[in-house]
């Protein structure tokens, strides 16, 4: 059985199947760097220093790691990964910019390539391929349907769409009405979620390890018939944006969810050194029409204890104008 | 630095003043007279006389609003924004002016004061700083193009909400193929029409293109010169202080002008000393006020070539005009793909026969930082060794004077032992 290991929310889960290969998610375990620190720079991505520390540091395991190539740290993370990863060679999916036609009909290109890529990891036939994808999709709609109409009503609140990791959910002394919505990329996301919890806040995430990957909120119109430009479509342009999809676009996508999900406050943990994410911040500082706090990190998978006064004092304020 | 708060409003109230005139196109003309004063008191400048009154002449165009001004990341062909018959301002270029003129750190604190990181990239917070101040050029068009580093896309983007002013992004894919190359044009086909909308007129690209198959040659000529005759430019490094006339002029008759000028001077300028180490100087330099070219030379050092400086695209040859400014926007993945850039730096290297590399580190800057390590090791493979210094082009905070000079020492000891 072929495990291909990805981790970015642009990378379709149904294409790996259908090639007969299955797809695994990649959740960080630890938030070591030492493999890494060698081969990359101070101020880069910290997810990708420990992706490419546990890919060094576990030898030449049989998962075969798919790369987006979506941003400059995910770019030279793969670069350094086919110059020393022992293991099988890396595959990529370079991920065009904006959403509209030609970025799709060239995303579906890319698609069609990285098929013939996984196809000749798994040795399937190009024969049905096609079919198998189109079935693939049509039965993950239903699915991506019921999962986005829930999460935008408010009923999938905290950890439940980051499947894989550790789900630790301590109990709530008191359930409060305040809820917060929680953006964040790859790192500490179920410790914070796990915190304020457990002081009874309704927390929303908005990470590429649940909602980004999961919620696919424009439904409306039937897709291509070609399954390559229909996956081009669903995930450039019907996919919970990332803030690497544009500033306007998360704009809009983030005033919608904070009005939808009725949250009093929206936290922000920024990894050092993400370009995206440090645009996205300064538009929130200007457009949010809720408390923000924004908690910057470097390679961690543990709570910082310093983050609990800063957290509870965001709490209390929201509490108090709430 | 934190100045007490009456002097704050002062400056503050200063600031806005600038900015009012900045803002009053009419005013650049009164630039005129003394355009002309500088041309008569020297009627056939030499290349710093001509590279001054060029400066002037454009940057009265620019405020002067005599045309659209049209922004644009570096990547993106100049041609371009000459044949719609704009003003090209490339803010990365004008970033790096303003570091030069010991004005970084106000454009920096502006930036920073509307949360913009100080772990961003320096020549995009220097624009920001100095667009929210209004003190930039109001851009009429801003043309971006997704390959020059992932940071440039959300700058854009963030200078058109600014600005409120329409952003046209190409994105251009990493490898070139006839596939690819055919995605970059048909978004320059459909640019192309949204800016002949605004500008109510056609492209002409007749001009631009004259004078950018020229100054190729030109610069091809002078890369052979410098390297038949071992050309000696000093102080080492400042062939990038002409950046401008190899990006933002590149189809304009200034840009032919100047780069005749440097060709006359790279002809007549001395040989590099057997004793000098000969470097090739790796993507940009510190432009605020420092002392690394003296250091450079006082390690005996001499720049033989750098990397931003070299004809990277082909010549148009008269193929179809969109096509071939997609093959040019594509050819600068030699600087962006780490084997595509190790390959060319080898060659360069080789070809020059210099003894080392150079790069002074640009803090923000993810793509290139980020290839550093696969290129030392690279290069170690092919025995040459790099010098790597860390710290920011435009950001004075993160300069050490004393720490680039150990390491340059170091560095040129080093290298000297094995030139014996």
């Amino acid at each position: 059985m072929t495990l291909i290991q990805y981790f970015c929310a642009y990378v379709p889960p149904e294409l790996i199947r259908s090639c007969g290969a299955v797809p695994e998610f990649f959740y960080p375990t630890t938030g070591d760097t030492q493999e890494a620190d060698p081969l990359l720079p101070v101020p880069f991505c910290p997810f990708s220093k420990i992706l490419l520390h546990e890919l060094l540091a576990g030898g030449g395991n049989e998962k075969i790691p798919l790369f987006a190539l979506s941003c400059d740290a995910s770019r030279r993370t793969w670069e350094a990964v086919c110059r020393f990863f022992q293991g099988p060679s890396p595959l990529a999916l370079p991920v065009p910019f904006g959403g509209g036609q030609r970025a799709q009909d060239r995303f579906a290109r890319e698609l069609r390539r990285l098929s013939r890529m996984l196809l000749s990891y798994t040795g399937g036939k190009e024969h049905f391929l096609e079919k198998r994808l189109r079935d693939e999709i049509h039965s993950s709609l239903e699915e991506k349907k019921k999962v986005a109409e829930q999460y935008l009503s408010g009923c999938l609140s905290g950890g439940i769409l980051l499947d894989g990791s550790a789900t630790e959910r301590r109990n709530a002394a008191t359930k409060r009405n305040t809820s917060v919505l929680l953006t964040a990329s790859h790192l500490l996301v179920q410790p914070v979620i796990s915190f304020l919890e457990a002081r009874g806040f309704t927390v929303y995430e908005d990470s590429p390890l649940g909602m980004r990957r999961k919620v696919f909120p424009a439904f409306s119109g039937p897709l291509p018939e070609d399954p390559y430009l229909a996956l081009a479509q669903l995930y450039l342009a019907r996919k919970a944006p990332c803030p690497r999809a544009g500033i306007e676009q998360r704009r809009i996508f983030l005033l919608e969810l904070v009005k939808r999900l009725k949250v009093q406050g929206v936290m922000a943990l920024v990894p050092k050194f993400c370009d995206n994410v440090l645009y996205e911040t300064t538009m929130l500082q200007r457009f949010l029409p809720v408390p923000l706090l924004l908690l910057d990190h470097e390679a961690a998978n543990d709570f910082p204890a310093q983050w609990e006064t800063r957290l509870d004092a965001f709490c209390e304020t929201l509490e108090a104008s709430g | 630095m934190k100045f007490p708060s009456f002097i704050r409003k002062r400056k503050d109230i200063l600031i806005r003043v600038v900015a009012f005139l900045m803002n009053r196109p009419g005013l650049f003309s009164l630039l005129t007279p003394y355009r002309w004063w500088l041309r008569y008191r020297a009627p056939h400048p030499d290349i710093h006389s001509f590279s001054y009154q060029a400066t002037l002449e454009y940057l009265q165009k620019l405020y002067g609003r005599s045309r659209p001004v049209m922004w644009s990341s570096l990547y993106f062909p100049a041609e371009f924004i000459h044949a719609a018959g704009g003003i090209p301002f490339y803010p990365e270029i004008a970033s790096g002016m303003v570091a030069a003129l010991g004005l970084a750190p106000f454009a920096l604190e502006r930036a920073g004061s509307e949360w913009f990181s100080p772990d961003m990239c320096s020549y995009h917070r220097i624009a920001t700083g100095l667009s929210l101040a209004k003190l930039f050029p109001r851009p009429d068009i801003l043309f971006a193009s997704s390959n020059i580093c992932s940071g440039t896309v959300p700058f854009f983007q963030t200078m058109a909400s600014i600005w409120k002013a329409p952003l046209f992004l190409v994105d251009v894919p990493p490898s070139f193929t006839l596939e690819s190359a055919r995605y970059v044009r048909e978004q320059l086909v459909e640019i192309s029409a949204k800016t002949k909308e605004i500008t109510g007129q056609p492209l002409q690209w007749a001009e631009p293109l004259r004078h950018s198959h020229r100054a190729h040659r030109l610069m091809e000529d002078l890369v052979r010169l410098r390297r038949e005759n071992d050309t000696l430019f000093t102080p080492p490094g400042k062939n990038i202080d002409y950046l401008p006339y190899y990006y933002q002029f590149i189809g304009t008759q200034i840009s032919v002008h100047f780069l005749e000028k440097l060709v006359e001077h790279a002809k007549k300028a001395n040989a590099v000393p057997p004793e000098k180490i000969k470097a090739v100087w790796l993507h940009l330099k510190p432009f605020f006020p420092n002392s690394l070219t003296e250091m450079l030379e006082n390690a005996d050092i001499a720049v033989c070539a750098e990397e931003f400086t070299l004809p990277y695209w082909e010549a148009w040859n008269g193929e179809e005009v969109l096509g071939w400014a997609a093959k040019k926007m594509m050819a600068s993945s030699v600087f962006l793909e780490a084997d595509q850039r190790i390959a060319a730096i080898i060659r360069l290297l080789r070809e020059t026969r210099a003894h080392a590399a150079m790069q002074f580190t640009q803090w923000g800057c993810r793509q290139s930082q980020g290839m550093n390590e696969l290129l030392r090791r690279a290069l170690r493979e092919e025995g040459y060794p790099l010098l790597t210094l860390d710290g920011d082009h435009l950001d004075h905070s993160h300069y050490s004077e004393e720490q680039l000079r150990t390491r340059i020492d170091a560095f040129a000891e080093t290298v000297k032992n094995t030139m014996t």
